[in-house]
């Protein structure tokens, strides 16, 4: 768990950007796409690939991942919960470090969960994963 | 807009609109009552004073009256151009030469006699020849009955006789048609221009051209409808460049437009088939297309209206937040569609506890029309910005090398001073500057020239006027010169209720001996300021969790997350 708030912008059907800073407890994941392991055949170097010294005979040769955070928003208003809901179906949506820093995530629509609290305020949580995969390397 | 209280009664059987404000014909109302023929969008027309009647405005029938109401009257801004790019942008043409060339049926040709040509039916025209009668080309039998078609003309003889491609029966009967040339794959070609038009500030950025031409074939009513919308959003970006090098103009969002059409279709010359192109015509209407898309079903929030200002009403931000919240040290801009060209300010109130503490004034200098993405700085020591725009007082001297002739009558001599010569019983033509004048705001423009009338001093006139693009005269102030050489001004104070383009100044000369001289020396107009875009509250909060996202001993790793440098 990291505490680091996101300042999320998203592109809002006017044509206006809006900003909003997640504060609550983000919980950062790595989403595993796909991943590959293939088996070692061993019959052209028996007996040496057989015994203590041999290597394993399944292997992994690559993974596809993306990061993914589950966004937290607390104690917003009504307004507040409508603005931030067209997250969800808005085209461009961002993460902004800073005005010449930005990264571009896709939300997962199926994640979206409001929830009521009490005095007409309301819990938002969703999940954002990152467009580019985690760097790794491949057989 | 503000509701009119209104009351709607019968008139002749017609629908009869009676309130304390005055529109003009061809103005759009919108109604609201218990009677549900009279609500929504009404095009306004014979109108006698405070009354007028209700058309609808598809079909331009008016409206029959049902029963007399009270009504809430809103006067339409639905000439303000701006359009939803992710919306239908809807044009509807009609022609008359497809699919019956109308002016020909009018000449009420018709089959004079008809034989049998090796097959072929060979028909001779009553009267009016036929202008392409010759081989290859088709001519059309309109009326009631089998025969009622299109048939090329197989072997063309001259104007009055020709074979066509119907099998010759002697039992056939013509009476019920008339001849009428057919025009062979006729389309109504359509070229969308869109950028931005010459004089915007950032013209050479996204310069106008055309960037599609379409090709439509009218229906059986001979219209077309058809929406260019999703050839415009090619002219967007769908992107968010906070370092576009337009900012505030944020020119991936808008764009303007506008459409010019021709007709073609098939003709042959010397024997063959060409396609022939009408002239193009360039229609007046200029659009603004802006990213953007209205929800449906939404009383609150689905006109574009809304987001238009007046000098009588403000603009509302393109934010869906009442109250956005800003983090200080966080960039934040909020977005604001600004229609006219010139400078327009931010006025932002920085509060705490409710007490304001210090005002900024955040000019932006002349950004152009557009989608503006105004920026607003963030500082620590506020709970709350209060932001809203204004224009810039308007005070402007035209360069007068940038006026030229329209109208009728004597020519200006153009140039950095324009002068006329006007005889007797004649008048100049008008001398004009287009203006982007903004709707309901107050001008005063102000003429200062050189005037030498001989003769008779009081038939010597010159007029200060705001036209239209069409030269339709909206207001003006008329000033008369006396004798000899002298310099003047004339000073019109104009308040722009409708669409205004122009200024003009013309010089008259009455049926007296003698000329009238007038060289403009400077040509100016001034108004007052006024906010745009309404006031909108930001609660500003601080970031206050230890782990702030960019500091200086982070260092950001390749998976965007910052690792703490030791």
């Amino acid at each position: 768990m990291r505490v680091d708030p996101i300042y999320i912008t998203w592109l809002n059907y006017l044509g206006g950007f809006e900003y909003f800073l997640f504060k609550a407890e983000k919980e950062y994941q790595v989403d595993i796409i796909e991943s590959g392991v293939s088996k070692q055949n061993v019959l052209p170097d028996w007996p040496m690939s057989w015994g203590q010294t041999a290597d394993t005979i399944d292997r992994k040769t690559y993974t596809k991942a993306k990061n993914k955070i589950l966004v937290r928003s607390q104690h917003l208003t009504a307004n507040q919960r409508d603005a931030l809901k067209y997250i969800k179906v808005s085209p461009v949506v961002q993460i902004m470090y800073s005005r010449s820093d930005r990264r571009t995530v896709l939300v997962d629509t199926d994640s979206f969960r409001v929830y009521d609290e009490a005095d007409d305020l309301y819990t938002m949580s969703f999940t954002i994963t990152y467009t580019d995969d985690i760097p790794a390397q491949r057989l | 807009m503000t509701p009119i209280d209104a009351e709607i009664n019968d008139f002749a059987g017609f629908a009869y609109v009676t309130m304390d404000t005055t529109v003009i014909d061809g103005q759009y109302v919108y109604i609201e009552s218990n009677i549900e023929s009279y609500n929504g969008f009404k095009l306004v027309g014979n109108v006698s004073g405070n009354s007028f009647k209700i058309y609808d405005r598809l079909t331009g029938f008016s409206i029959p009256s049902v029963q007399s109401v009270y009504a809430t009257v809103y006067i339409s801004e639905l000439d303000h151009g701006w359009q939803s790019v992710q919306l239908p942008i809807v044009y509807e043409m009609e022609s008359d030469l497809y699919p019956v060339d109308l002016a020909d049926l009018a000449l009420g040709r018709e089959v004079g006699a008809f034989s049998n040509d090796n097959g072929y039916t060979r028909i001779a025209t009553s009267v009016a020849s036929l202008i392409n009668w010759e081989t290859l080309n088709y001519i059309q039998l309109v009326g009631d009955g089998p025969l009622a078609g299109i048939y090329q003309i197989v072997t063309g003889f001259d104007s009055a006789h020709v074979n066509i491609d119907l099998a010759y029966d002697a039992s056939y009967d013509f009476s019920p048609y008339n001849i009428v040339e057919y025009k062979s794959n006729y389309a109504i070609n359509v070229n969308i221009i869109s950028g931005l038009m010459s004089g915007h500030r950032w013209d050479d950025r996204k310069p106008s051209r055309t960037i599609s031409t379409i090709k439509l074939t009218p229906d059986s009513n001979g219209r077309v409808k058809f929406s260019i919308a999703e050839i415009l959003k090619g002219d967007m970006k769908l992107r968010n460049n906070t370092l576009l090098d337009t900012l505030p103009n944020n020119l991936d969002f808008y764009t303007q437009f506008y459409i010019s059409y021709f007709e073609s279709y098939d003709e042959v010359v010397d024997g063959e088939i060409v396609v022939h192109e009408g002239d193009t015509t360039t229609d007046s209407f200029i659009g603004h297309a802006v990213n953007s898309m209205m929800p449906f079903k939404s009383l609150y929030q689905s006109f574009m209206s809304d987001y238009i200002y007046t000098s009588e009403l403000s603009a509302r931000w393109l934010t869906l937040q009442d109250v956005p919240i800003a983090v200080v040290g966080y960039y934040f801009d909020l977005s604001f569609l600004l229609q006219e060209t010139g400078d327009v300010s931010l006025t932002i109130n920085k509060q705490l506890n409710g007490v304001v503490i210090e005002t900024e004034l955040v000019p932006i200098s002349n950004p152009g029309p557009g989608v503006i993405r105004a920026p607003i700085e963030i500082n620590s020591g506020f709970d709350k910005y209060c932001v809203r725009v204004s224009t810039g007082d308007v005070d402007e001297s035209f360069a007068m090398d940038s006026f030229g002739n329209t109208g009728s009558g004597t020519d200006w001599t153009l140039g950095s001073s324009p002068s006329v010569v006007v005889n007797p019983s004649t008048s100049s033509k008008i001398l004009y500057v287009t203006y982007p004048f903004l709707q309901s705001k107050e001008y005063i423009i102000t003429a200062y020239y050189d005037h030498n009338t001989t003769g008779f001093a009081f038939t010597s006139q010159t007029r200060v006027g705001v036209y239209t693009s069409a030269n339709v005269l909206l207001g003006s102030n008329t000033e008369i010169s006396p004798s000899g050489t002298g310099s003047g001004t004339n000073v019109l104070n104009y308040t722009a209720l409708t669409v205004s383009d122009r200024i003009g100044i013309t010089a008259f000369r009455g049926p007296t001996i003698g000329t009238f001289t007038v060289t403009i020396t400077s040509v100016t107009i001034q108004a007052v300021g006024s906010d745009i875009i309404e006031e909108i509250c930001i609660n500003i909060i601080t970031d206050a969790c230890e782990n702030t996202m960019i500091q200086d001993n982070l260092r950001l790793t390749e998976d965007g997350i910052f690792r703490e440098l030791e």
